[in-house]
């Protein structure tokens, strides 16, 4: 059979629809499914933010009406400026994605790049968000004299957010790109 | 400054596009899924594909080509996690039916053909979805994002393929 006797057969599903859609159960996954995605791909960010800006506000109370002075002043600083970064980040990730061109190549391109910006933000996330908040609570607010199973609640937050982070690329995220990869071969390769 | 689109106007245009352009849709689906089942799921996610990409149609391209494109990445990504879309099956079980198969038009050369696509990889199916939709190697290579020699390089490496399982077929009196 020649290719123009196939077109030709593949031309007859355009006289009679092989499938009846049901519109109305569509839209309602749609605008299901929707709501969910949109949850899933901010959470992370605005979670981050929400919870920090709290700590912020909260410090800068404490520094403001209980007397805490300068130390809390400046734990809500070092607060504040990890918020603007996460912020920040958000925006760049953001500019960068609408660089990839619309093809079928830029979008595995998007895909590849949103991993890598999740699991760079991952591996870091102990130096940009834990530290300093480890730093502020150490040396900077008040009252030395914590209780001991603050530091091991501490400590322990810090180990989960640590291995939950390698974990999480291992068997989530570093899959996900191999799999992304090795169709960007199979698009761009010329030898079969 | 663009206005951004309402809600009401990406339901409108998302509505005509698939009203307008079910068959190319369903041609995807077909290509990349097997099963009624899957095929609903991945008619799903089309779908949703879909309607997030209205706001972002600009109009420099056809919208026929765009759908493709959309449709393409989609089935492309979804055939990936196909593994993990069988697990969730039991969650899309009491859920109500997308697609009705129109049992009246089923033409068993066309069973065929989709037999033969469903066997290429997932970049093959779509170049023969557009090769058989008269796409131009120009256009095939801007919905791909690849250049047009390579395209013809696949091109002809999969007109060779559906020839020879054609000849197959003759003969074995199929």
């Amino acid at each position: 059979m020649e290719l123009e006797e196939m077109k030709k057969i593949w031309d007859t599903q355009n006289n009679e629809p092989l499938y009846a859609i049901n519109e109305a159960g569509l839209h309602r996954r749609i605008q299901r499914k929707s709501r969910a995605i949109n949850r899933s791909v901010i959470i992370f960010e605005v979670l981050l933010i929400a919870i920090t800006l709290v700590v912020t506000v909260q410090t800068a109370m404490d520094a403001i009406y209980d007397g805490s002075g300068l130390p809390a002043m400046l734990a809500a600083g070092v607060s504040f400026i990890v918020v603007l970064y996460i912020w920040i980040l958000q925006r760049k990730r953001r500019k960068y994605e609408k660089r990839f061109e619309d093809s079928i190549l830029g979008d595995l391109n998007k895909a590849i790049s949103q991993i890598d910006y999740k699991i760079e933000r991952q591996q870091t996330f102990l130096w940009w968000y834990m530290l300093p908040f480890a730093v502020v609570f150490a040396f900077l607010t008040p009252g030395a004299s914590k209780p001991i199973w603050l530091w091991g609640a501490l400590a322990l937050g810090s180990a989960v957010a640590y291995f939950g982070s390698k974990w999480e690329i291992a068997k989530v995220h570093l899959p996900q790109k191999q799999s992304l990869e090795s169709l960007q071969e199979l698009l761009v390769e010329t030898d079969g | 400054m663009k206005r951004k689109m309402t809600a009401a106007e990406q339901q409108q245009i998302f509505d005509d596009w698939v009203t307008t352009h079910k068959g190319l849709l369903f041609k995807v689906v077909r290509a990349y899924a097997m099963d009624p089942h899957d095929r609903d799921d991945l008619f799903q996610e089309i779908s949703i594909q879909l309607w997030h990409s209205v706001p972002n149609f600009r109009g420099d391209a056809k919208v026929s080509t765009w759908i493709y494109r959309v449709a393409l990445y989609a089935a492309i990504a979804w055939t990936r996690k196909e593994k993990k879309h069988h697990s969730g099956k039991q969650s899309l079980a009491g859920l109500e039916h997308l697609l009705t198969e129109n049992t009246a038009s089923t033409d068993s050369r066309l069973d065929w053909l989709y037999q033969q696509i469903g066997q290429l990889n997932e970049i093959d199916r779509s170049l023969t979805l557009l090769l058989l939709d008269g796409f131009s190697y120009k256009e095939m290579a801007s919905i791909l994002g690849i250049s047009e020699s390579n395209v013809g390089v696949k091109i002809n490496r999969i007109k060779k393929y559906l020839k020879n399982k054609s000849q197959e077929n003759i003969y074995h009196g199929a």
